[in-house]
């Protein structure tokens, strides 16, 4: 007879029940609405193509790279409070590798994209082992400038770079058109696909569904981490590293398994695109100014939520949708200003993510479950006993809150 | 026992149906696949039978027509068509070339469009972001069924498109973008991006040789001995700087200043005062976003230097107004001025262009329209070379556009791509300045012969398109025998 204490977490003593057990969960039907909605959004993305044209493919993918660089920010930010203002660092590395060990080496994207987002693991190492000396403001300044140096060391090395880059990392307009993962018959793609329009068709689609699987799969990845042990510590750090280390446990490596875990998932992100949609430049991968990327990445997850990641995913959504909505005003004036809306961009964006930040700090997410809650309690005809909607104990509050008390200290330091 | 059976039996099956119903979701999702275009593959026309009827030139010739009843769409890439200057030049010429076509033929052979076939032109907004670009560019081929496009601004852009380019063997002429990058892949990986093509400008690597040229001819006559340069520190520049670095020592007694101005410059009064207290006669530039400022600081400050190489905004024809006239006595590389007679074509375009919008086009719109009208030409010629009566294919348009030279330009007389096995491949034949006339030399001038209350685009070099001589800034004082003397 199986006492309460074998019995597993999943409320079984047999394998059998815990299996049950497990199909229960997975049931849809017998899940939280708000996992429901996240399947129906899965669910959505998958069926999308359908309703899209091959040529309307490229911002669907596009979105769902941008969702693993939100998400890969996230896991150091969001998580442990350590802000990142350069993240695209990370997926820069990852695509230039790959795309220079296939054009200067001759190595398949097979091959080069692991490498890739194992050369942006030793990024994230070496950024994560002085971060451990910097505090929060100066964090931000290291991580802010990186990507700007990897932009100079771009043109600095444009004709050559001994050994890694023989013919040069190509300056300001990239190292070149490194090999397709997918593409038509004939392309010389990774996996050549049907001719003329079919292989048009398929290639999109190939691109799309395998963007979405490794989304997915990063989604997976991060969120076991995270809802893990090591997951709480991380949320311990952002709260109070104090604490963390008065429970004997070394902050320190959690931090540094925190960025290395980021700045890999970020690269294999970064090398993937590279070989399918994005054509390695520092105005492609880094963005506008070196740096648009990784600014645009930030204002993802507080739209959507920080330290969730899943609010990254929808933030992405807000992000693009927000994109498509205002540019297609571009006949709507400003009386005063004379100025089309769509000419705004990305004004409207920003003060959409100044307004969260303002209202309601735990992102989009937070707020609608909350809502949701409060709709369920209000139709059981309870009262809803939660944190109010926009506000509450937000993961970005805390981080706010960390870099005010990491300033006060430096301002104190210096009297 | 019988519980264990029927939970195992009962898990087994919710476990398959669970992945019986996902598997079957996914694997329907994906066989739906996407939608389908009416005008699938990228060919880009809309195919009508083709007629044989003849229209008679207005000397009379009957010109053949074997196209009739087609109509071939092309599409801009150009950044900000509306407004911003480049992408609103190559839009605005690419119209007008189609309406030229559309009503008296092709040049040199004439007739209505291309031997018939109807050009209809779209445009596409790149916003001067390289994703962008790539998603016009499919949408101006595949939804749009454009059969060419023409245009982008930057070389990321027009890189970004060489996969979509290769994908649905689509012809693309690039008008506004310097950088040599795609020319050399066009060499390298031939079969792979045979499709993209340069009217204009020539390559940066060209420009710093073609500025080399100039202040060879010139830099004497001038009064020119010490120099300094400064090139904004940005991609389109990195070969110019490359270029012009160990070769401009040669041609001035000292060059006490060579740097790369970072592109966010804003005050320019150290940058001045440094090159001010090196003593030179002129001060080489090369700048594109930050030029604004830096013109105005220069004259507001009555600089004792002269200034000029590629300054892309005296370029625009409104910077005057901008700067209220502080542009005076800069001079820039350009294409073609509104004042520049570089064919006998080239006027008659800029007045025309002038009376439809009210400006004058920079040197994208130029090009755009000598690419339009040389890809009809070229369309036109192998239509008729090889007795077709239908529109020629894409690979034969990359044979087209190889085999015959467009000789009805109104930047360069004549039109002729470097072939493949050229460093730089499917790029404009240039050679030099002297024997080509182009790039032209630009200073903004004062002329009230032209116009009382405007600056004037004038021209000083090369001499076959010399429309003024140069002028000297009024506050500089000069000894008596310097050639501002004589």
């Amino acid at each position: 007879m199986a006492t309460e204490s074998d019995e597993s977490v999943l409320g079984g003593s047999t394998s059998a029940e815990r299996r049950r057990a497990v199909l229960e969960k997975l049931n849809p039907l017998e899940m939280p609405i708000r996992f429901q909605l996240g399947l129906l959004g899965i669910v959505g993305f998958v069926l999308l193509p359908t309703q899209l044209y091959p040529d309307q493919m490229g911002r669907p993918t596009n979105l769902l790279f941008l969702m693993m660089f939100a998400m890969s920010w996230d896991v150091v930010s969001g998580y442990t409070g350590q802000l990142s203002f350069g993240h695209a660092f990370f997926f820069a590395v990852g695509g230039y590798t790959s795309a220079i060990l296939d054009l200067q080496h001759g190595i398949t994207p097979v091959i080069g994209i692991p490498v890739g987002m194992l050369l942006a693991g030793v990024g994230g190492l070496l950024i994560g082992i002085p971060a451990l000396r910097l505090r929060g403001p100066y964090l931000s300044l290291v991580t802010l400038i990186i990507p700007i140096i990897l932009a100079k060391l771009f043109t600095l090395f444009n004709n050559s770079l001994p050994v890694l880059a023989p013919e040069g990392l190509g300056g300001r307009n990239g190292p070149g058109l490194p090999t397709q993962l997918f593409g038509i018959d004939g392309s010389g793609a990774v996996l050549e696909l049907a001719e003329g329009y079919s292989g048009i068709q398929q290639t999109a689609l190939a691109n799309y569904y395998l963007a979405l699987g490794l989304m997915l799969l990063i989604l997976v990845v991060l969120l076991a981490v995270t809802r893990s042990s090591a997951g709480d510590v991380f949320t311990a750090i952002r709260e109070d590293e104090d604490a963390v280390a008065a429970a004997g446990l070394d902050a320190s490596r959690f931090k540094l398994f925190a960025f290395v875990l980021s700045a890999v998932v970020g690269g294999l992100a970064g090398a993937v695109w590279v070989h399918t949609v994005q054509t390695p430049s520092p105005l492609g991968i880094l963005g506008q100014d070196d740096i648009q990327t990784s600014i645009d990445v930030i204002i993802m997850s507080i739209l959507g939520g920080t330290g969730t990641i899943v609010g990254p995913i929808i933030g992405a959504v807000v992000f693009a949708l927000s994109a498509v909505v205002v540019g297609g005003l571009s006949d709507v004036i400003i009386p005063v200003a004379d100025v089309a809306v769509a000419d705004l961009r990305p004004l409207p964006l920003l003060a959409a993510a100044m307004a969260t930040l303002v209202f309601a700090p735990g992102g989009v997410l937070r707020a609608n479950i909350r809502l949701g809650r409060r709709i369920l309690a209000s139709a059981r005809g309870d009262e809803y006993e939660g944190e109010p909607i926009g506000g509450g104990d937000s993961a970005l509050g805390q981080i706010i809150e960390k870099y005010r008390a990491e300033l006060r200290e430096i301002i104190d330091e210096r009297r | 026992m019988a519980d264990r059976s029927e939970t195992r039996g009962g898990g087994g099956r919710d476990r398959r149906s669970f992945l019986k119903y996902a598997g079957a979701g996914g694997a329907a999702a994906i066989a739906a696949g996407c939608k389908t275009r009416d005008r699938p593959g990228g060919s880009g026309f809309t195919t009508t039978p083709g007629g044989s009827g003849d229209e008679e030139t207005s000397e009379g010739t009957p010109v053949p027509q074997p196209l009739e009843g087609n109509t071939i769409r092309i599409g801009s890439l150009a950044p900000q068509p509306d407004s911003f200057p480049i992408g609103k030049s190559i839009w605005d010429s690419m119209q007008m070339a189609v309406e030229d076509i559309n009503q008296n033929g092709i040049p040199g052979i004439g007739g209505r469009g291309i031997l018939g076939a109807k050009l209809e032109p779209l445009s596409g907004n790149t916003e001067a972001s390289p994703g962008t670009a790539r998603e016009e560019f499919n949408r101006l081929v595949q939804k749009e069924g454009c059969k060419a496009t023409f245009g982008t601004f930057l070389t990321q852009c027009t890189l970004q498109i060489f996969n979509p380019m290769k994908a649905t063997q689509t012809v693309h002429i690039t008008t506004a973008a310097t950088g040599p990058k795609p020319g050399r892949i066009v060499h390298e990986r031939y079969d792979e991006f045979k499709w993209h093509f340069r009217a204009g400008p020539i390559n940066s690597y060209d420009l710093a040789a073609a500025e080399l040229e100039f202040l060879n001819i010139y830099a004497d006559q001038l009064g020119w001995s010490d120099a300094a340069v400064l090139i904004e520190n940005i991609a389109p520049f990195d070969p110019f700087a490359e270029t012009l670095k160990p070769e401009v020592g040669n041609l001035f007694d000292s060059v006490p200043v060579f740097k790369r101005s970072s592109s966010g410059t804003i005050n320019w009064t150290p940058l001045w005062d440094e090159v001010e207290s090196a003593d030179v006669d002129i001060n080489l530039i090369g700048q594109a976003l930050t030029g604004t400022a830096a013109v105005k600081q220069w004259a507001n400050q009555s600089r004792d230097f002269e200034m000029g190489g590629i300054h892309v905004p005296s370029q625009v024809y409104e910077f005057w107004e901008e700067v209220s006239g502080a542009c005076q006595y800069v001079f820039t590389m350009n294409a073609v001025t509104p004042q520049t007679e570089n064919t006998e074509r080239t006027q008659p375009f800029m007045k025309r262009y002038r009376d439809r919008f009210d400006t004058f086009p920079v040197y994208s719109g130029p090009i755009t329209y000598d690419a339009v009208r040389a890809y009809a030409k070229a369309m036109g010629r192998y239509v008729l070379d090889n007795d077709m009566e239908e529109v020629p294919t894409n690979e034969a348009m990359v044979e087209a556009l190889e085999t015959y030279t467009f000789e009805d330009g109104i930047v360069l007389p004549s039109i002729q791509f470097t072939p493949p096995e050229a460093d730089f491949a499917h790029e404009p034949q240039w050679t030099l300045m002297k024997d080509t006339g182009v790039p032209v030399w630009q200073q903004w001038q004062v002329d009230e012969e032209v116009t009382d209350d405007y600056g004037v685009m004038h021209s000083f070099a090369p001499e076959q398109n010399k429309t003024s001589d140069y002028t000297y800034p009024d506050w500089i004082d000069y000894p008596s025998d310097h050639p501002a003397n004589q």
